[in-house]
């Protein structure tokens, strides 16, 4: 049969391959991956210039401190070493005005992307998402057992794609903040003046840093079902109890936190989860096997 | 491939389809990743002009464009209440290694229109010999974070400044890093092979460290090989400094105007108190005071060129180490200030006496210090940071 016909008459698919992220978003990620590291490998070239360790002289913007009291200043020695970045002023320079056309355009594309297509409504958060945001991060800290009902994410993922968007114009802002601040002094002085533009841009990247990591521990914990949905568009999806069709459109929840849901018997009830859902290590067991 | 919403099918035949779709997308993904890599390496290792491969000495330029384009140079930097300057720190040298005798300063100006008019026409600007004195020291008081440790508590030069609290917050200059050889210390030009040997013909050097062949020292036949250089290109041996001398440095016959101190004060009296911004990322608000350099072209009008009115500036320290080029609508923006005091007081040798530029709509290293040379001329001027990998333009 063909793979894309319809399901048989009178009988209910328990296995479907589903269409989780549409062909655009998915090659707009993966062109930002390489763009936003090169974004900020340049911009820390740029940024060492502002230390220069070898005339000790420290940084006064990027530090972490309170009045005159300061912390600690942005990076040791040996990680400078690690990534070259002494004397590369005019190397991060170059980069960083060439390849911030394509990150903005990228991002711009995928902001005009979600406006069109719709699918904004996929992540932008919900009323109910942030209370749900803290139940998420509370059962993956095991603190708690089950999680809310969600769509295709829950809400601590709506949140955090909705503020990466928010980031990535907030680093455009900025970054044209600080790149002409005497043609556009306007928006440099909307935010708060030269240093404090650079203070924002570098924070800005501070976070895309530690987002960077989440994503990718919630990734590797989601599983490659999910992962793969991210590569090729499709995701596995499995109904242990049968329903009808528009349910299970309507439900195709999995997300790289949460995928033990779609096995749920009926969307409305899973939270608190009913005893007989299956654990995630069940599922995960699951999804490495489909891989094989 | 098309992109159903829903595939459904057996077990097995899902599992097939998956993994079809799946290696397909890896492909597409490594062969994207591959052209990626490909273009990457021929950005990288394409033909090199100042330092820079040439895709992005071609960005550099393009986003100057978008940015005249958009902006035209037109806005005005901000300024701000006097309470908020500070003192400028120091940033390197380059162009004022020695103490210049202020008796000996002029203003060599070329490209004036009915410039032998002026008394202050000469025929040869270029002849103009200035003094030096001593190797310039950094200023006592001023933090300057590129010179080895010790210096700073030797001659004072120029006017005793306040102490300024805001120094240890700020400490630093205006010339942009390059690469260690830059540093004072480890000698100027030394890091770079010299282009020809007339470039680093160094007389004193010769003297000092050749031994004498036939009773003849070989400062002679440098000295020699000198005058047969300037004979043969018209140009001065100037300009040994880590970029190397210019390629828009005078003619030797070049007629023009020496301006004196006094004929700049006939030109308004002008105080701006603005952001000094350089691209190692620090910056610094300051008082700023001088003359319009609009006013002095207003004074001294460019004489026309083919017809047209030329469309760039260049400027030159007197030893030619250091120089800079302009567009006109830079050089005629408002706040282009040639400037005479610093924070109120005199400006120090290190800080570029006795007149030094500051462009607030660009960036440090083209804000010239010890201003010897400022000529009208049609074609891009040579830029010192341009060679050394920075951009051209430069603007804000």
């Amino acid at each position: 049969m063909s793979p894309e016909a319809d399901p048989p008459e009178g009988e209910l698919p328990t296995v479907v391959l589903a269409l989780k992220h549409p062909r655009a978003i998915r090659w707009m990620h993966w062109i930002n991956f390489p763009l936003l590291t090169l974004m900020i490998w340049s911009g820390l070239l740029i940024y060492w210039g502002d230390s220069i360790p070898p005339y000790q002289h420290a940084h006064q913007v990027y530090r972490v401190g309170i009045g005159s009291w300061t912390l600690f200043r942005f990076f040791p020695d040996w990680f400078w070493k690690l990534l070259s970045a002494p004397y590369q002023i005019t190397t991060g320079l170059a980069w960083h005005f060439l390849i911030m056309w394509f990150f903005a355009l990228n991002g711009i594309a995928y902001a005009i992307y979600l406006a069109v297509s719709g699918e904004w409504r996929t992540l932008w958060p919900q009323k109910r998402s942030f209370r749900d945001a803290i139940d998420v991060t509370l059962a993956d800290l095991h603190l708690r057992k089950g999680l809310p009902p969600q769509s295709k994410y829950n809400g601590a993922q709506r949140i955090a794609y909705t503020a990466i968007v928010l980031m990535g114009a907030g680093s455009l802002m900025t970054g044209l903040a600080i790149y002409k601040p005497a043609q556009t002094h306007w928006l440099t002085t909307l935010l708060g003046g030269y240093e404090t533009a650079r203070w924002e841009h570098f924070w800005l990247t501070i976070f895309f840093c530690l987002f960077f990591v989440l994503h990718v521990v919630q990734v590797a914990m989601a599983g490659w079902n999910n992962f793969r949905s991210m590569i090729s568009g499709y995701e596995i999806q499995r109904h242990e109890v049968a329903m009808p069709i528009e349910s299970v459109s309507a439900q195709q929840a999995t997300s790289e936190v949460e995928t033990q849901l779609v096995a749920a018997a009926s969307p409305v009830e899973v939270f608190p989860p009913p005893e007989e859902a299956p654990t995630k290590e069940a599922v995960g067991e699951g999804a490495a096997h489909e891989s094989a | 491939m098309s992109q159903p919403e829903e595939i459904f099918g057996t077990e097995a035949e899902i599992k097939r389809e998956s993994a079809h779709r799946t290696r397909r997308s890896f492909v597409v993904g490594g062969v994207a990743a591959a052209a990626a890599y490909g273009l990457w390496r021929a950005v990288d290792s394409g033909e090199v002009i100042g330092h820079q491969p040439i895709t992005f000495r071609r960005t550099f330029q393009a986003d100057a464009a978008i940015s005249r384009a958009v902006f035209d140079e037109r806005g005005l930097s901000p300024t701000y209440p006097l309470a908020r300057a500070t003192e400028l720190r120091l940033n390197g040298t380059a162009g004022l290694e020695q103490m210049l005798e202020p008796a000996s300063w002029r203003l060599q100006l070329v490209g004036v229109a009915d410039a032998e008019r002026s008394p202050r026409y000469v025929r040869d600007v270029t002849a103009w010999e200035y003094e030096y004195g001593d190797d310039v020291q950094p200023d006592q008081q001023s933090n300057d974070v590129k010179s080895a440790p010790g210096n700073g508590d030797t001659s004072k030069t120029g006017a005793a400044k306040a102490p300024d609290p805001q120094k240890n917050k700020s400490a630093g200059g205006d010339q942009p890093s390059a690469k260690p050889a830059q540093e004072p210390g480890a000698g100027a030009g030394s890091g770079q092979p010299a282009a020809d040997a007339a470039n680093a013909t160094d007389a004193h050097n010769l003297d000092k460290n050749t031994p004498k062949v036939n009773g003849l020292p070989h400062v002679t036949i440098a000295e020699r090989f000198d005058a047969m250089n300037r004979a043969l290109t018209h140009k001065r041996n100037i300009g040994d400094d880590e970029a190397g001398p210019s390629a828009s440095s005078l003619d030797i016959g070049t007629p023009g105007l020496l301006l004196a101190m006094e004929d700049l004060m006939q030109l308004p009296q002008v105080e701006l108190v603005t952001q000094f911004k350089c691209i190692e990322g620090w910056s610094q608000i300051v008082r700023w005071s001088g003359v319009r350099l609009r006013d002095l072209i207003e004074a001294y009008p460019p004489a026309k060129v083919n017809g047209a009115d030329p469309a760039y500036v260049y400027m030159e320290t007197p030893d030619g180490n250091y120089y800079g080029g302009y567009d006109m609508t830079a050089a005629r923006h408002p706040q282009s200030l040639l400037v005479t005091h610093m924070s109120g007081q005199p400006l120090t040798q290190s800080h570029g006496a006795p007149l030094r530029l500051h462009m607030p709509i660009k960036y440090g290293y083209k804000q010239l210090k010890r201003i010897g040379l400022i000529a009208y001329t049609r074609t891009r001027p040579d830029d010192y940071w341009t060679k050394l990998g920075y951009d051209w333009y430069a603007g804000l």
